[in-house]
């Protein structure tokens, strides 16, 4: 009896709260609907501006869907009409160059290939702001990791911008840690009853030890200076970087760009941070369609995304990690990079070749293995990253780079 | 009446054979008893004897007879016994207390020859058609009639006591109605009557019990006792009594009471009775979902309710996610839920009151109860202080899960948490006919397991203290103080640096003082006044050791105090008609200390669009709101049992809980409402039909009402609540509106018994502005999470015998709404989820089906204990009904998740004694 009791209490405990994962795809198939998704932001730089359109696709589905055969005006309230052509798919430019005026106001019309006729509500430039500085600044974060932190200075000589998003694009050099000029390479010659291998080393066709790469940001950085009585930013912060964040290896340099936005993007853009920020199980988010200010004129159907117009300064940055941290460690590379020596061939009736697989594989040639252990071959090998920098960028400096 | 004379007729005319039959006979008793003797006499003569076997009892008889008639024999031997003969040719009828008369008596003669002597007339009854308790229905015969004796009179005497106590009761009139005869009785509760023969219907009465009547019919000298019950009892009565045709009669609408007692046999969850759970059967009353906090009353949110044990307010009464509500059942009274027209000595919430009372405990005598289930063990216990004034109630409830789940080997569970417990006590005190005083206090406690690396606990803490005072029979006066305090707290204790607590809490203290005024029969008043200080700490946030990195958080807490005045009259017109009209008045002020935000003038709140901080000292007045509500209610009977009501009333809330209902914890918290969020306002019109039949067994009742909110408050797109220190940049306030009919049938007695009952309802909200985040699905109105509208539930009892029932209970709900993610999408290089509209989609329907089978220990009065045993099994058909579909995101990549409760079918067996 004592056990059943035991039995039934543990039974229902254990059944009472149940979580279980759906199939979210299921769930969300029903209501799926291909919506538009609009990205345009047209700036007051005097340039080919750029729309991008595509479509809303399923969840855990191939994406993004490019949308193309549309066209495109933005109509300005001085009766200015800008035409943009597709130049590659879900890609529109201006066909002439324009920047956004102070005072006018745009919207944008767009009629797709299936004949949804989609408008904005008007937009305006909210005032110009002057990125006077970008700088970087070795110091802890609040979370009391240390780093190194970029901070922007910025002034308003308008006196109007109230609302600012910041984007940035880094750029870093990458130094392949166990490099070598040379690949190893192997022929196969196959006999009636054998085969056999002969592996051989030949200087690299290119250079593959110092790369760049270029990354843009994907969090949404917001800021607002409404509650301030001056119009100046001082010292805030757009990026932190670890100092264990490999990045900041060698030389690193940070293009920041300001937007100063109308209020309706600046909350369009917070409600969309807000809905993508990692929730944990106890946090309580409302979901919901976060709503743009864009809207089909002939349909009923949503339109994601938002059209706006702002102005924009930009400026770069370049720092080295042996000027911050002279004499420390590098942080860790991108991945372990610990040779290793596979055996050259396995013979037998079906022989096998795992150093000829290794190099398949991508795994580059460092050195000759000086020390063989059993079952191990005589050349060590490397993960492709540690000895081919261009898994990760290209092998020559971007235009704008600076040594 | 005419059918006895026509009776006595024939009977007169039969009588002269029979005497002329009568032969003598010698005969010997000795010690024998009546059926003996008849048996003699049938032996000798041939004489057949008519009666009942039951009439004779156990008297004895001696004698010698020789050469005797048989009526000379019977006269004799039935002098002791209260019956007569009555001789019919060779037919003897008995008869008990009554003769048979052979003549009609000369009634009129009589008087007019013999004035003086009061002449005795034959005794018949007379059919009278009987409207009091059915036990007087029957009248009561005193003595033995006797067919030739001079005395005219007889007395008539007794003892009237307390039913209670047994004491006796002096100065208590006993008058025969109707007669002008009466006495009273002396210090040992004795009183003594002279009567004629005749029926009467003897009458009680004093000031301090309830009158009590009996009928009897007076053959001779006899004894007639009284119990009395004290007066402040008969009112309890008289409400029992009222109960049977409450539906039809009561005044206001939308009005349910759930007797505890009435409940035992409805199928259980784990064992466990439960009143909460009754009460979602009902119509116009449901959850969001098993499982989930709180209760939505006729499309209300669940912070609209107020719940109130003993006076004191309860925040969560609930245990386990809901499972088992906090109320113990034993300690509890009864619960009457006003969930249309609201009285006016309630306020501060939109939608109902739950009344709960806790039951006074015994002053008689020690008892109890006791109750061992699955999950809980329940002890309560009644103890007189001051034999019949004063007594103490202690009630505890607790899981042994906490142990069993420690003493496991499964690793998975060892660490686990899932216990609860409540324990109440109750001291009431009866100071004299006028004071009463009584003492409670309240405390639960909940803690168990969310996530395996977090722990999740909440308590309520309540007290509450009462005085009762008469000033008159015509007035009276009530001071209630109460205190309560909600609390929640999660602890994390994961694998990173980031374990932390957070902590909740709120508290409210109320004094209140009401008055009750009777003018007349027809017109009572109630009034008074009451107020409320809210202390609010809406969170902490810190380090759960020294590892972790968390840095610690205070929100600054807030207050704000609550004054009304109310004032109501029920007012009965005439017969049919009835008003209960009431009128509150309250004003409340958000309080300091406090740090307020202006945001800019016609834009959307935000940080973007903060001006100032402003801040407050203590107790400064930051904010102040007032509103007048009015209660107005009207019946009218278009007969006995069938009555229509309609009732207004608007309300005004100025406490909100800030809850989206998308995770699997229960992290509600509640919010005042201050300089940038108003009160809630509601307003409810309802109309009802309301019948009963065949003596109130049946019940039937069609309610309809329709309901407008304004500043309900809801959240806007991408809203985080938790821990956010600026809130009202992440609130709408918004319109609402919901409708619905109910329908409600009930049998209350008999073999078969239960209730079915169907809702139809809507509950929808509107958010609307000119600013595009802070519109929701166009400003359209969409469903609340809480729209669900169909609800059908029925519970049935058949008795099979007086200690074997089963019982059933079903339940069906359409799903709740909820918002979905419906696909993805690339915006600036990243990616994102694309939501539906608010509440576009269901989640599946809930259905659930419990069956209960019952059985009671025998009925005997004198055994210790009274035993009942209770196996049910919860979801029969082991139905998975989610009670929440939620998304997470983790790592870029968005999860559902669905969370139910018993998707199997749940058997568990309880015993419950009472002593």
């Amino acid at each position: 009896m004592k056990k059943l009791i035991m039995y039934m209490t543990v039974f229902i405990l254990t059944s009472i709260s149940c979580v279980e994962e759906l199939n979210v795809l299921e769930l969300s198939e029903s209501g799926f609907e291909d919506f538009l998704v609009v990205e345009a932001n047209i700036t007051d730089e005097m340039k080919t501006q750029v729309v991008l359109l595509s479509r809303v696709y399923q969840l855990g589905g191939d994406g993004p869907l490019p949308e193309s055969g549309a066209l495109i005006q933005v109509i300005s309230s001085n009766n200015e009409t800008y035409d943009f052509q597709e130049v590659e798919p879900g890609k529109y430019e201006s066909v002439t160059q324009f920047s956004a005026q102070n005072d006018i106001k745009y919207k944008i019309e767009i009629s797709t290939s299936n004949n949804e006729t989609i408008t904005s509500s008007e937009s305006q430039l909210e005032g110009k702001s002057v990125l006077d500085d970008v700088y970087f600044e070795r110091n802890f974060n609040e979370n009391n990791d240390e780093g190194v932190s970029i901070f922007i200075n910025a002034s308003d000589p308008t006196g109007k911008a109230k609302y600012y998003r910041y984007t940035y694009e880094e750029t870093y050099k990458i130094i392949a840690p166990k490099y070598s000029s040379l690949d190893l390479h192997y022929t196969i010659t196959y006999y009636d009853t054998y085969s056999e291998i002969v592996y051989f080393t030949l200087p690299k066709e290119e250079q593959q030890q110092i790369c760049y790469n270029t990354v843009p940001s994907q969090d949404i950085i917001l800021n607002s200076n409404v509650g301030f009585s001056q119009q100046e930013i001082d010292s805030y912060r757009v990026r932190f970087l670890s100092r264990y964040n490999t990045i900041i290896s060698h030389r690193y340099s940070i293009l920041v760009s300001q937007y100063v936005q109308s209020l309706e993007a600046q909350r369009y853009y917070e409600n969309l941070r807000n809905l993508s920020t990692s929730e944990g199980i106890l946090s309580q988010t409302q979901p919901g369609f976060v709503n743009g200010n864009l809207f089909s004129i002939n349909t009923d159907r949503k339109v994601v995304g938002i059209f706006q117009v702002s102005s924009v300064d930009k400026r770069r940055v370049y720092f080295n990690y042996a000027d911050l941290f002279p004499g420390e460690d590098l942080p860790p590379y991108f991945q372990s990079c610990t040779p290793f020596a596979p055996l050259e061939a396995n013979p037998g009736f079906f022989p096998t070749y795992p150093l000829a697989d290794a190099i398949d594989q991508g795994n580059k040639y460092f050195q000759p293995n000086e020390d063989i252990m059993p079952e191990e071959g005589s050349y060590d090998l490397v993960a492709p990253i540690c000895g081919n920098c261009t898994v990760m960028g290209n092998n020559y400096p971007p235009d704008f780079w600076e040594e | 009446m005419r059918v006895f004379l026509t009776l006595f007729t024939c009977l007169s005319f039969l009588r002269i054979n029979a005497q002329e039959a009568a032969k003598p006979i010698d005969a010997e008793f000795e010690n024998a008893t009546i059926e003996e003797v008849i048996l003699e006499i049938e032996s000798k003569t041939n004489y057949r004897f008519y009666f009942l076997k039951e009439w004779l009892g156990d008297t004895r008889f001696s004698g010698n007879y020789t050469k005797e008639t048989v009526d000379v024999i019977l006269d004799d031997v039935l002098k002791e016994t209260v019956l007569n003969y009555y001789i019919m040719d060779e037919k003897v009828i008995l008869t008990r207390n009554q003769a048979i008369h052979d003549e009609i008596p000369e009634t009129n003669e009589a008087i007019a020859t013999d004035f003086e002597e009061e002449t005795r007339a034959p005794v018949f009854i007379e059919k009278e058609v009987v409207e009091e308790e059915a036990e007087e229905a029957v009248p009561e015969l005193i003595g033995k009639e006797e067919t030739n004796t001079k005395q005219t009179k007889y007395r008539i005497s007794g003892y009237v006591k307390d039913t209670d106590t047994g004491a006796p009761m002096a100065n208590v009139a006993v008058s025969a109605r109707g007669k002008g005869i009466g006495t009273s009785t002396d210090s040992n509760g004795y009183y003594e009557l002279d009567l004629l023969p005749g029926t009467y219907t003897l009458v009680t009465n004093s000031l301090n019990t309830r009158s009590k009547q009996r009928k009897i019919v007076v053959y001779n000298n006899g004894e007639v006792n009284f119990s009395l019950k004290e007066k402040f009892e008969r009112l309890s009565e008289v409400l029992i009594q009222a109960d049977a045709d409450r539906n039809v009669k009561e005044v206001i609408t939308g009005v349910t009471k759930i007797e505890v007692e009435g409940i035992k046999n409805i199928p259980l969850v784990l064992g466990e009775r439960d009143i909460m759970k009754v009460a979602i059967s009902l119509p116009g009353i449901a959850t969001t979902g098993e499982g989930s906090n709180g209760y939505n009353v006729r499309g209300g949110k669940t912070d609209q309710n107020l719940i109130l044990l003993d006076e004191a307010a309860i925040y969560n009464p609930s245990h386990f996610f809901g499972i088992f509500s906090a109320i113990n059942p034993f300690t509890t009274g009864d619960v009457a839920i006003y969930k249309g027209n609201i009285p006016a000595e309630y306020g501060g919430r939109l939608s109902s009151v739950f009344d709960i009372t806790t039951k006074d405990a015994n002053t008689e005598k020690f008892s109890g109860e006791v109750s061992v289930g699955p999950v809980t063990g329940n002890v309560v216990l009644e103890l007189p202080v001051v034999k019949d004034k004063a007594g103490i109630m202690v009630g505890g409830r607790s899981t042994y899960s906490g142990w069993i789940l420690r003493s496991l080997d499964e690793e998975s569970l060892k660490n686990s948490e899932a216990s609860f417990y409540d324990a109440i006590v109750k001291y009431n005190h009866k100071l004299d006919d006028n004071n009463d005083i009584r003492v409670s206090a309240y405390y639960s406690k909940d803690r168990f397991s969310i996530t395996s690396d977090s722990i999740y606990g909440y308590s309520n803490r309540l007290a509450s203290l009462g005085w009762n005072h008469k000033f008159n029979e015509k007035n009276r006066a009530a001071i209630t103080l109460t205190n309560s305090e909600y609390q929640f707290d999660i602890e994390y204790d994961g694998d990173f640096n980031n374990d932390f607590a957070l902590d909740y809490s709120n508290d409210e203290t109320e004094l209140k003082l009401k008055f009750n005024y009777d003018q007349s029969e027809r017109s009572q008043y109630t009034y008074g006044i009451a107020s409320k200080l809210y202390n609010i700490s809406p969170g902490t946030f810190k380090p759960l050791n020294d590892d972790s990195d968390i840095e610690r958080l205070d929100l600054a807490k807030e207050k704000g105090l609550e004054t009304s005045v109310f004032l109501s009259n029920n007012f009965e017109v005439n017969e049919k008609l009835a008003f209960d009209a009431g009128l509150r008045y309250s004003i409340y002020a958000f309080l300091g200390p406090g740090i307020q935000n202006t945001y800019e003038e016609g834009q959307p709140r935000s940080e973007s669009t903060l001006v100032e901080s402003e801040e407050f000292g203590n107790n400064e007045i930051i904010e102040t709101y007032n509103g007048l509500e009015g209660r107005f209610s009207a019946r009218y009977f278009l007969k006995d049992d069938f009555s229509i009501k309609a009732s207004y009333n608007n309300t005004f809330q100025y406490i909100h809980t800030l809850s989206t209902n998308t995770t699997v914890s229960p992290t509600d918290t509640w919010k005042l409402s201050d300089k940038n969020i108003k009160p809630q306002r509601a307003q409810q019109i309802a109309i009802g039909a309301y019948k009963n039949f065949e003596d109130n067994m049946y019940e039937v009742s069609l309610e309809a009402y329709g309901k407008t909110y304004n500043n309900i408050l809801d959240y806007k797109v991408g809203a985080q609540l938790l821990l956010n220190e600026s809130l009202e940049t992440e609130v709408l306030q918004g319109e609402g509106r919901s409708y619905g009919i109910e329908f409600l049938i009930k049998k209350n007695r008999g073999v078969w018994n239960g209730w079915i009952g169907y809702t139809y309802s809507r509950s929808e909200l509107k958010l609307d502005s000119e600013f595009a985040e802070e519109r929701i699905n166009n400003g359209n109105y969409f469903p609340a999470n809480y729209d669900k509208p169909h609800d059908f539930s029925a519970v049935l009892n058949y008795q099979l015998t007086k200690r074997f029932s089963f019982s059933g209970n079903i339940s069906y709900q359409t799903g709740r709404p909820i918002t979905y993610p419906i696909g993805t999408y690339q915006f600036n290089g990243a990616e994102y989820t694309l939501y539906s509209d608010r509440n576009q989609f269901r989640i599946p329907d809930y259905y659930r089906l419990d069956v209960g089978f019952n059985y009671e220990g025998n009925h005997k009065i004198k055994k210790f204990a009274h035993s009942f045993w209770n196996l049910s099994i919860y979801n029969v058909l082991g139905r998975n009904n989610p009670y929440s579909v939620f998304f997470v995101t983790e790592e870029g990549e968005i999860k559902a998740f669905q969370s139910s409760i018993f998707a199997i079918p749940v058997p568990t067996l309880t015993f419950n004694f009472k002593f």
